[in-house]
């Protein structure tokens, strides 16, 4: 009976993890390039029990194998592309296909986002809204008046008053041989590790690497009603499982009143 | 009247272990590619050893048979190109460091070296050996694994030999101890980008739990009226009146 309770509360637990990502997704759908992330489950470890082996054996069946519940296996974040938004300015960059974009850290190493929501600090680097450098670092001469970032990554900028633009430098994107192995860490940032591989740097453009459109900013790929309709799964499931709880309860209550 | 005492208590038992297996079930209804499981129950008695005991019900044991249900999951879209359903027979292949196992679950994901792996980490079985994936990997419907447009392998489905069962491991996975055999390419139905969901339905759960717990409240009543008896026995009969 104890069983039953446990592999109920288990049920109730995973349910309930269900609905805190479904609840992060919700929270982030109008967060840019946001990647939304599903709670996977897997069951837990069985015991065979039969009330005689020898019995069991000689009518032919097998022992009976009782679950122990269910245990979360990942959050998995899925890497699909989410729509894009016009917003008109120039240094905002969305990825339109495979990569993302390097951005420094403080202490010098670095970190991979698709969120292109990009501006000019002071000093004319090209900055995210927290204020990170993003990579390869580029400096705006004082006075440039038009900035322009090509589809294939070349930063052009135009002094006020000329009319040839000239070329800055190359905004270089970097893709993973598993991006679902990447680590958010919060910002719409995220770090490589071991299981997404090592960041390969290439042009946007190149074969396996997506384009950089200009004035445009890729929005949540989290899909509102998709999410609700796990809501509900989660939410009747935990349900059911609390119900399984209560006619345990009701059992032990019964075994109780057995001796009188 | 010992043996009424018995027999209930053994009904009684058989429906807690009924309950247990509902509760497994329910714990699993968002478990992909779960199959539940349900308990028969079977006494065992005059038709299993013919000639013993052809009169008396007492000696019957009750035992509890655990089935799967091969019933389909639901399909659900998930929009990950590396997540599998089998539509029909068969069971994708595992390899753990104990030996192949067998899942329905066809969650993969790629390893740090761009290898195809289960949701349990280990890696899957495509044409027998695992395999590494690098460019944009999708999913045919024959189970064919692309890597780009180059054809990398096909998933290897099985289904477990005539007769045998499958033990269930934890982690998603089965063991086919009788031994399994691969699924001919034009047998296979995978469906990518989808998740094949938990087969338990959550009517057909309630109703059984409701129908275990009620023949667990009668055992447990047969059982009191045995002790009743018992009592008139012990306390009523042989009493001398003045």
């Amino acid at each position: 009976m104890m069983r039953a309770l446990s592999t109920s509360a288990s049920g109730m637990r995973a349910q309930q993890l269900y609905v805190d990502t479904i609840a992060n997704n919700l929270a982030n759908v109008n967060t840019t390039a946001f990647k939304a992330s599903r709670a996977e489950f897997q069951d837990l470890l069985y015991q065979s029990v039969s009330p005689n082996q020898k019995q069991t054996a000689a009518a032919g069946i097998q022992p009976i194998q009782v679950g122990h519940g269910v245990r979360l296996a990942a959050i998995r974040r899925t890497f699909t592309q989410g729509p894009t938004q016009v917003t008109g300015s120039a240094l905002d960059l969305a990825i339109s296909g495979d990569g993302f974009f390097r951005v420094e850290n403080a202490d010098g190493t670095y970190s991979y986002t698709r969120d292109g929501n990009f501006s000019l600090d002071g000093e004319g680097s090209l900055v995210t809204p927290t204020g990170m450098k993003v990579a390869p670092g580029f400096s705006f001469p004082e006075g440039t008046g038009e900035v322009g970032v090509q589809r294939d990554g070349r930063v052009l900028v135009r002094a006020a008053g000329e009319e040839e633009s000239s070329e800055l430098g190359v905004l270089e994107v970097y893709r993973f041989a598993n991006p679902a192995g990447l680590r958010a860490t919060g910002n719409n940032l995220f770090e490589e590790t071991e299981a997404s591989g090592i960041a390969q740097p290439g042009i946007p453009g190149e074969e396996g690497f997506g384009v950089v459109e200009s004035g445009l900013l890729e929005a949540s790929n989290v899909s509102v009603v998709e999410e609700m309709i796990r809501l509900i799964e989660a939410q009747r499931a935990y349900e059911l499982n609390s119900k399984a709880i209560q006619t345990s309860e009701d059992m032990l209550s019964v075994t109780n009143q057995l001796k009188r | 009247m010992i043996k009424a005492l018995q027999s209930s208590s053994l009904a009684m038992r058989v429906q807690q272990q009924r309950h247990e297996l509902i509760a497994n079930n329910l714990a699993n209804a968002n478990t992909p590619g779960f199959q539940k499981l349900y308990g028969r129950v079977r006494a065992e008695g005059a038709a299993a050893s013919p000639g013993a005991n052809p009169a008396g019900g007492t000696s019957r044991a009750l035992l509890v048979e655990s089935l799967p249900s091969k019933a389909q999951g639901a399909l659900a879209s998930t929009g990950n190109p590396l997540d599998a359903a089998i539509i029909g027979e068969g069971y994708f292949l595992v390899e753990t460091p104990d030996g192949n196992r067998l899942s329905r679950d066809g969650g993969f994901g790629l390893g740090p070296e761009g290898q195809l792996i289960h949701s349990s980490g280990h890696p899957v079985l495509a044409d027998g050996s695992s395999i590494f994936l690098q460019n944009d990997p999708s999913i045919l419907p024959d189970g064919t694994v692309m890597d780009g447009d180059r054809i990398a392998a096909r998933l290897s489905v099985v289904a477990p030999n005539e007769g045998s069962r499958l033990v269930r491991q934890g982690d998603n996975l089965l063991d086919a101890p009788g031994g399994y055999e691969e699924l001919p390419a034009e047998d296979v139905r995978v469906v990518s980008g989808h998740l094949e969901g938990s087969n338990v339905e959550a009517v057909e759960e309630m109703v059984a739990m409701i129908r275990a717990f009620r023949a667990y409240e009668i055992a447990s009543r047969s059982a009191q009226a045995a002790d009743d008896t018992l009592r008139t026995a012990v306390t009523k009969v042989g009493v001398l009146r003045a």
